[in-house]
C-alpha cells in the first residue's frame, strides 16, 4: 500500500472544521479495483467511519466516435455506476462496514474535486494502477492525488 | 456612288420610302443571317469519357475557327455537352477540351464530319475518351485521404473533425493554390456538392430521428433483462439471446446505438451472475457488427452501398440477409466454444437488492412513446420494402416517418435533435468530398484499373479478393471512408467483368467491410464504444484481447458470407 499525505498548509485548517465522518472510495469497480475496493473497506473498519463508494460516468472515451450520444451513454452509464456501487455496498455492509454510494457525471478530476468540495470527507481512497491502463495511469493518479489535497485539503490514500 | 445617292434623293417620296424597304430586304436576305444561341444555330455535341468510361464533367469544351473561338460549354455530370456556334467554320471544325486533371486534347472533323455539319446544322462527335494526367493535386487529394484514414484510425482527431479538415485542405489548395501553380487544382465547390451524397444524409438523419426516440424507450435494456429472466442462471443461453437480441436490433437500428444501450445492462446482468462480462459483450459485440449488415439500414456501409448501387432495401433481404444469418449461427457456436469455461462458471445467485435494481434499470421507460415508436417504425419497414414500387426511396421514407413519429409523440423537438448525431452527419459531408476528390484526380480509377487488371475477368476472384481484402483493410482502416473510396472501383469492375452486372460486387463490398469491422477493436465504432464502456465498469477490453477473438470470428463469418454470395450469385 501507498499512503500519500501531503500537507497543504492553511488550507487544510481551514477545511478541518467542514470534515465529515465519512471515507470516500472513488472507484469504478472491477477486477482491478479490487484491491482499493478492499482496502477501502478495511481502513472503514478501522477507523469505525461510514464509506461511500463514488462513481464518475465520465464519457471522454465517447469522443472519438458518437459525441452527439453522450446524453443516452451518460444516463446508461449512470444506471450501470449504480449497479456496480450497490454490489459494492452489499460487499461493505457484509463485512460490518455502514456504506451507501454516490454517482455523478462529467469529467473524472472535475467532478471528483466537486464532490470532495462539497462533502468533505475525512479520507479519499483512491486505486493505483498495477500497469499502465490508459484512463487511470500512475502518474496522473499521483498528481491528481497531489492536487486534491492542496485543493480540498482532503487526505488522499492511494492504494 | 455619289450619283447613286443623288438619284435617289431626286425620287418621290412615297418611291423612295419604297425603293429603301426593297433594298433592306434584299440586304437582309443575301448577308449570312446572325445566328444566335437558338435551334437555328449550328451545334457541336458530344460525350467526354476517362479511360475507365466513367464520365468527365467539368471539361471546358471549345469549337476554333482559324483559331478563334466560336462556341464554348463546359461538359455536364454526364460528360455530355452541346456548343451552339456562332457560325459555321469554314473549312472544318476543331474541338479544344481542357480539364484540370486530364491532357489537353483536340479533334479536329473530317471531310465528312464537315459535310454532315453542314446539313444537319448538327455534328455529333462520338464518345471522346481523355488521357489522364498526374498532377500536385493528385498527391494533395492521395496524401490528404491517406492522413485522414490514419488520423482516424490513430484517434489523434475526432473522426468528423478529421473528414472536415480534409475537406479544408483540399479547398484551400484548390482556391488559393491554383493560382500559383494551376497544377494544384484538385475541385472547386461546385464540382464538390456534386459528390454529396444527399440521400445518404437523409436517410442517416431520417433514421437517427427515430433511433433517438426509440433509444429513450428502455425496450432494449427491457428485452435484455427478458432474457436474463428466461435464462434462468444458464449462461450458454443468455448468451445465444443476447447475441441474436442484438444482431436484430443492430439489423434495424444502428451498430453503435444498439452496443451504446446492450453493453451496460449486459454488464450488470454479467455481474449479477458473477461472470467475467467480456464473455458477454464480445459475443455481442461481434454479433452487432454482423447482423447489421442484414439489411440496408443495419450499417453506414450498407447505406453508401445501396444508394450507390442502387441496391433497394429488398435486394439486401434477398441477397444478403440469409448469408448473414449462417454467419451468425456460425458466432453463436464459435461464442459458445471460445467462452464455454466462462458460461459454466456463472452463478446466477443475486441479493434481492441487487436483482430490484436490475430489474429497476432494465424497466420500460416510455411505454405509450414506445407503442406509437412501433407503430411507426414497422410502417417504415413496409415502406422500406414495397417503396421501390412507388419510386419512395429509402431516404425519404425515413424522413416521412421520423417526422410522423415526431408529430405523434411531440417530444421536445430541441432534445430529439440534440440526440442527433449532426457529427456523423457533417463525417459524411467532409468524406464524400475527400472521396470526390481521389475520383477527380483520378486516383481511384487508377485503383478500378490496377484491381481489374489483377482479376482480369474472373469474376469468382474479383468477388473473393474484394470480400477479403474489404475484410482486411477494415481492420486497420475505418470502413465508412473505405467503402466510400472503393464505390467507383466497384461500379468499374461491375461494368467490366463479365457476370458482375447482378452487382454482386457491392455486396462482397459489404460483407467484408462490415464483417471485417470484427478484426480489431478499431474495425468499428461499436467496438469503441463497447470497449470505452466496459472500461468505465472496470473491465478493459484490450486491442489484443479483443483481436484474440474479433480476428477468427472474422475469418469464419466472412469465409460464410462469401461462401453464401458463390451460392446466391
Amino acid at each position: 500500500m501507498n499512503r500519500a499525505n501531503h500537507n497543504s498548509g492553511n488550507k487544510n485548517e481551514k477545511r478541518a472544521s467542514h470534515i465529515s465522518g465519512t471515507i470516500v472510495c472513488a472507484t469504478r469497480g472491477g477486477e482491478g479495483s479490487e484491491p482499493t475496493i478492499q482496502g477501502a473497506i478495511e481502513l472503514a473498519q478501522e477507523r469505525e467511519l461510514r464509506l461511500t463508494f463514488l462513481y464518475i460516468a465520465d464519457l471522454e472515451f465517447m469522443k472519438h466516435t458518437t459525441m452527439g450520444r453522450t446524453g443516452r451513454a451518460g444516463e446508461e452509464l449512470r444506471k450501470m455506476g449504480e449497479f456496480i456501487m450497490l454490489t459494492l455496498v452489499e460487499r461493505a455492509q457484509q463485512a460490518g462496514v455502514e456504506a451507501d454510494f454516490a454517482v455523478r457525471q462529467g469529467h473524472f478530476r472535475e467532478e471528483l474535486l466537486g464532490y470532495l468540495e462539497e462533502t468533505h470527507p475525512a479520507v479519499l481512497v483512491l486505486g493505483t494502477p498495477q500497469k499502465d491502463t490508459g484512463f487511470f495511469d500512475q502518474s496522473r493518479i499521483s498528481s491528481l492525488a497531489q492536487e486534491i489535497e492542496e485543493q480540498t485539503g482532503v487526505p488522499v490514500k492511494l492504494v | 456612288m455619289e450619283y447613286l445617292y443623288a438619284s435617289l434623293l431626286r425620287l418621290p417620296r412615297p418611291v423612295l420610302s419604297v425603293t429603301i424597304v426593297a433594298i433592306m430586304a434584299v440586304v437582309l436576305l443575301v448577308m449570312p443571317a446572325p445566328l444566335t444561341a437558338g435551334e437555328d444555330a449550328p451545334t457541336v455535341e458530344g460525350r467526354l469519357l476517362d479511360p475507365q468510361g466513367e464520365p468527365v464533367s467539368g471539361a471546358h469544351v471549345s469549337v476554333l475557327d482559324n483559331g478563334e473561338s466560336i462556341g464554348e460549354a463546359e461538359s455536364n455530370p454526364d460528360g455530355s455537352f452541346l456548343i451552339d456556334l456562332e457560325h459555321l467554320p469554314e473549312q472544318s471544325v476543331l474541338v479544344h477540351i481542357r480539364h484540370a486533371h486530364f491532357h489537353d486534347q483536340e479533334w479536329r472533323s473530317t471531310p465528312e464530319a464537315f459535310q454532315a455539319l453542314q446539313d444537319d446544322n448538327n455534328l455529333y462527335l462520338s464518345d471522346l475518351t481523355m488521357e489522364r494526367r498526374v498532377t500536385i493535386g493528385f498527391w494533395v487529394a492521395t496524401l490528404t485521404f491517406v492522413g485522414l484514414l490514419v488520423l482516424i484510425a490513430m484517434e489523434r482527431l475526432h473522426n468528423t473533425l478529421s473528414a472536415l479538415l480534409g475537406m479544408a485542405v483540399i479547398f484551400l489548395v484548390s482556391y488559393i493554390g491554383a493560382p500559383i501553380n494551376p497544377d494544384l487544382f484538385i475541385l472547386d465547390f461546385e464540382r464538390a456538392l456534386q459528390y454529396i451524397n444527399f440521400e445518404v444524409f437523409f436517410l442517416v438523419l431520417g433514421m437517427m430521428i427515430v433511433i433517438s426516440i426509440v433509444e429513450e424507450t428502455g425496450i432494449f435494456q427491457w428485452l435484455s433483462y427478458l432474457a436474463y429472466r428466461i435464462s434462468r442462471g444458464r449462461v450458454w443461453l443468455l448468451s445465444i439471446v443476447l447475441m441474436c437480441l442484438t444482431a436484430v436490433a443492430s439489423a434495424l437500428l444502428d451498430n453503435v446505438t444498439t452496443m451504446l444501450l446492450m453493453t451496460p445492462i449486459s454488464l450488470q446482468i454479467a455481474l449479477a451472475l458473477h461472470m467475467n462480462p467480456m464473455a458477454l459483450l464480445l459475443p455481442e459485440v461481434l454479433a452487432s457488427n454482423v447482423g447489421g449488415i442484414a439489411t440496408l439500414i443495419g450499417t453506414p456501409t450498407n447505406i453508401l452501398i445501396g444508394s450507390y448501387a442502387g441496391l433497394s432495401f429488398n435486394d439486401f433481404l434477398i441477397n444478403l440477409t440469409p448469408g448473414v444469418l449462417l454467419a451468425q449461427a456460425a458466432l453463436i457456436v464459435y461464442a459458445q466454444i471460445v467462452f464455454r469455461k466462462e458460461y459454466r462458471a456463472g452463478s446466477s445467485a443475486i441479493s434481492p437488492t441487487l436483482a430490484a435494481k436490475l430489474a429497476e434499470n432494465a424497466r420500460i421507460t416510455r411505454p405509450v412513446v414506445l407503442r406509437k415508436a412501433g407503430v411507426v417504425f414497422v410502417g417504415m419497414l413496409v415502406l422500406f420494402a414495397i417503396g421501390e414500387r412507388f419510386h419512395l426511396t429509402p431516404a425519404v421514407t425515413a424522413l416521412i416517418g421520423s417526422i410522423l413519429l415526431l408529430v405523434w409523440i411531440q417530444p421536445d423537438v430541441d432534445e430529439i435533435m440534440s440526440a442527433v448525431d449532426w457529427t456523423t452527419l457533417l463525417f459524411f459531408i467532409g468524406l464524400f468530398v475527400c472521396v470526390g476528390a481521389l475520383e477527380e484526380v483520378g486516383l481511384i480509377g487508377q485503383i478500378a484499373v490496377l484491381l481489374g487488371n489483377l482479376v482480369s475477368e474472373r469474376l469468382v476472384l474479383a468477388v473473393a479478393l474484394m470480400t477479403y481484402a474489404a475484410a482486411f483493410l477494415s481492420i486497420v482502416v475505418a470502413n465508412i471512408p473505405f467503402t466510400a473510396a472503393m464505390l467507383p472501383v466497384m461500379a468499374y469492375l461491375t461494368r467490366t467483368i463479365p457476370g458482375a452486372t447482378n452487382n454482386v460486387l457491392f455486396y462482397a463490398l459489404s460483407v467484408g467491410a462490415a464483417m471485417g469491422g470484427n478484426g480489431s477493436l478499431i474495425g468499428a465504432s461499436a467496438n469503441l464504444v463497447t470497449a470505452g464502456i466496459a472500461e468505465r465498469a472496470g473491465y478493459p477490453i484490450k486491442y489484443k484481447t479483443f483481436m484474440r477473438y474479433g480476428l477468427p470470428s472474422m475469418v469464419i463469418t466472412v469465409t460464410i458470407g462469401l461462401v453464401w454470395l458463390f451460392i446466391r450469385f
